[in-house]
């Protein structure tokens, strides 16, 4: 169940937010700047407090009822992902975020970089990335759904199953005894 | 495999640290950072022995050469990064949720905080599972034991800074390095 999604530039400022699930609390929108302020600082910190040398920011957090995990590109962007504990393949979430990120923010030229997303089309493919990924959960739980594969691909349950249209069929010439007139 | 271990007060204060493998990785088995640990891992006793290696004074010492602060400060920043992330949890998160651990590419830190105030922090490698259990032990078996219930130790500290070495309990360092030499994460990586 992911319950929500955050997108911090390099400079530390929240473009991006949104929450998909009713499991956390609300805050206003000042509180979410401050968070990401906070998150972004605490992962350039990490890196530094770390016991053995080399280590990257933080990019798991874990509590009783959520983890955040946190994917940061080679450009310094942050995707903050927000989900239940049992949430599966989150690698493979965070890497199609990405991907949707960079067809609809990146490659629009009307976004300014750094600057708050407000893209339509980034809102609506996001939030059909995560029905499908929440989809895949309940699907999971489903204990006759065993041959269940992960991946984007079990979205494709939650269409409404349109039957295969059947070809035409051919009049059945031998069966019914007229032949072919040779 | 464990690293190394703060405990702070609700003043904000480091009052205890550890180390063991501190810079220890796969890659840097012989690295001079380790060895000050490996003699003292070989002794099967472990325990007189192995408390007074890891003199930390305020100064660096051989276990954190190379590091370009002082435990000091270390602790200071050790401490900021737990406090916000307490705070982001508790603002994100429903009221009695606790944040249990973070994790990096090279470390997971665990943390335990009790209902007064007191923090413990311990760092491993990434891959062991929870060591709740463990610091929830070290503060129920140790601390409250060795150092609330000592009239000699410092309990609560107004004045002054605590000694990160003691806390004027000497027998609590001997008994968290022995407890968390025990633990089968200690040494494998």
């Amino acid at each position: 169940m992911i319950f929500s999604i955050y997108i911090i530039n390099k400079a530390g400022g929240l473009v991006y937010n949104k929450d998909y699930s009713e499991g956390l609390s609300k805050l206003t929108s000042n509180e979410y700047l401050v968070l990401a302020g906070t998150f972004h600082g605490v992962h350039a910190i990490t890196s530094k407090i770390s016991p053995v040398p080399g280590s990257s920011g933080i990019e798991m957090l874990e509590t009783d009822t959520f983890r955040i995990h946190c994917f940061q590109t080679l450009t310094g962007t942050k995707f903050l992902l927000v989900a239940d504990p049992q949430q599966p393949s989150i690698d493979l979430i965070l890497k199609k975020i990405y991907e949707t990120y960079s067809d609809y923010t990146v490659k629009n030229p009307f976004q300014n970089p750094e600057m708050p997303i407000r893209s339509e089309q980034f809102d609506v493919h996001l939030l059909k990335l995560v029905k499908s990924f929440n989809g895949l959960v309940v699907n999971n739980s489903n204990p006759y759904n065993v041959g269940n594969n992960a991946g984007v691909n079990a979205s494709l349950q939650s269409q409404p199953h349109i039957p295969p249209s059947l070809p035409p069929t051919l009049p059945n010439i031998a069966s019914s005894g007229q032949g072919l007139g040779f | 495999m464990i690293y190394n271990m703060y405990i702070f007060d609700r003043h904000c204060q480091c009052i205890y640290y550890h180390d063991w493998h501190r810079g220890h990785t796969a890659k840097t088995a012989f690295d001079p950072h380790g060895s000050n640990n490996d003699p003292l891992a070989s002794h099967p006793s472990g325990g007189a022995g192995g408390g007074g290696s890891t003199t930390t004074t305020t100064t660096m010492t051989d276990p954190r050469q190379g590091m370009n602060m002082s435990l000091e400060e270390e602790g200071k920043l050790v401490y900021g990064v737990v406090y916000s992330l307490r705070n982001l949890v508790k603002k994100l998160g429903k009221s009695q949720d606790g944040f249990i651990a973070y994790k990096t590419s090279h470390y997971k830190l665990h943390y335990y905080e009790t209902l007064t105030g007191l923090k413990f922090v311990i760092n491993s490698d990434p891959n062991v599972e929870s060591l709740q259990q463990a610091l929830r032990q070290i503060y129920t078996q140790l601390y409250v034991e060795l150092v609330v219930k000592n009239p000699l130790a410092c309990a609560t500290v107004t004045t002054g800074q605590v000694n990160p070495e003691t806390m004027g309990a000497e027998g609590f360092r001997n008994g968290v390095d022995r407890f968390v030499r025990s633990l089968t994460m200690f040494d494998t990586l």
